[in-house]
């Protein structure tokens, strides 16, 4: 019995980003979320590959990401994850949990001189289609859902991001019930130099983002080692060509308050490439 | 009486073949044989990934020939074939789609 909840209490536990709803377009943070959509009958794709180191081992995915844009305002999307677990003397890989997401930006004003400002409202459905049967699992076996409100302020030469996300985790057949989590994000960047439309851009920003989970319980009961409270910090990157963009950043923890004895994390890294269609 | 009447007519059929002709050849040139350029103020374009989006939508405007943006001037210069009827909402409407605002349109002075 021990093993077959095991797992879950671990991945509860050492999962920290992995399909929190981090529903970013174009120039926006790349651990966090920003209010950016895409503009009518647009499409993206993104292939994102995530990995998190921790103490005993490690978690990594390539996200398959693509977003359509049904107004200039209003953006779906659906990503899927290919996943690989190593924890200990086990490992598993395989079809995370799929998830649905959508982002209403629904103020935007726009400045002459090239500032936008901008805030949205997103949603998420993350689908139990993970195997919950692989030590370690791959799939939470549970509905979970996120929502959020962020905002942000673009210009030629600045950038400010912050977002506010709130994740319900459903119970999955075994009863376990993960905690439910607070997430945020906060993000400043800077264009080095300006540049024309046929010209690489870049854009550096610097990510600060956490989270307060609350513990998990296991037939109503609570779960000690679980939860609690990090925060990340790190630099990343944005740069682009026309419609292509690449993404990167490494971030590392600037505070680890959690519940018990539970593996810390050690630093997180992400690479993506964008398209847009 | 019919003499000036015969050269009246014949000053006439100058001036129409002569005169008011070229002018209105002239006319037809401009607007019919040049190509037309107008150039979109777009407001709140930050970044030229997101430009992308702007020259997508734009294209799709009837009698585009050509469209360059300017993201330092935060403009969208357009050449329209010529003749083209100009449409200024589809204009509007194009950048609207892309996520951005057309503040202000400048038409080919005819």
């Amino acid at each position: 019995m021990f093993n077959k909840w095991k797992g879950w209490v671990i991945l509860s536990a050492s999962l920290f980003f992995f399909g929190f709803g981090n529903f970013a377009l174009a120039h926006e943070p790349i651990f966090g979320t920003g209010p950016h959509t895409i503009y009518k009958d647009g499409v993206g794709l993104e292939l994102k590959y995530e990995r998190e180191q921790s103490q005993y081992g490690y978690d990594q995915a390539l996200h398959l990401h693509a977003t359509y844009g049904l107004t200039a305002d209003w953006a779906v999307a659906v990503e899927v994850p290919q996943l690989k677990k190593v924890e200990e003397n086990q490992s598993s890989s395989g079809t995370g949990d799929v998830m649905l997401q959508t982002k209403w930006r629904f103020y935007r004003k726009d400045y002459a001189e090239g500032r936008q400002d901008q805030v949205a409202l997103l949603a998420a459905v993350k689908l139990p289609t993970g195997d919950t049967e692989s030590e370690p699992t791959l799939g939470s076996g549970s509905t979970d859902t996120v929502a959020g409100l962020t905002l942000g302020r673009e210009s030629r030469t600045l950038y400010y991001f912050a977002d506010l996300r709130y994740r319900m985790n459903g119970e999955n057949e075994k009863m376990l019930k993960k905690g439910n989590v607070w997430l945020y994000g906060a993000s400043f960047g800077f264009r080095p130099w300006l540049s024309e439309y046929w010209e690489p851009d870049l854009v550096l920003l610097l990510e600060l983002f956490g989270k307060q989970q609350a513990k998990a319980t296991l037939n109503m009961q609570e779960l000690e080692n679980t939860g609690g409270h990090s925060t990340f910090m790190g630099p990343s990157f944005l740069w682009s060509f026309k419609n292509w963009m690449v993404t990167g950043g490494v971030s590392v923890p600037v505070l680890q308050n959690l519940n018990g004895e539970q593996e810390k994390q050690q630093y997180q890294l992400a690479l993506g490439i964008e398209q847009h269609l | 009486m019919k003499t000036f009447s015969f050269k009246s007519m014949y000053v006439t059929f100058l001036l129409v073949f002569l005169f008011i002709p070229w002018n209105g050849n002239y006319s037809l040139y401009a607007t019919e044989t040049q190509d037309q350029q107008v150039v979109v103020h777009i407001d709140g374009l930050s970044c030229p990934f997101c430009a992308f989006g702007v020259e997508k939508k734009l294209k799709k405007l009837e009698g585009l020939k050509d469209i360059k943006i300017k993201m330092n001037e935060g403009q969208a210069l357009l050449t329209f074939e010529a003749g083209v009827k100009i449409d200024v909402e589809a204009i509007k409407e194009a950048v609207k789609e892309s996520g951005f605002t057309a503040r202000e349109i400048v038409l080919p002075q005819s």
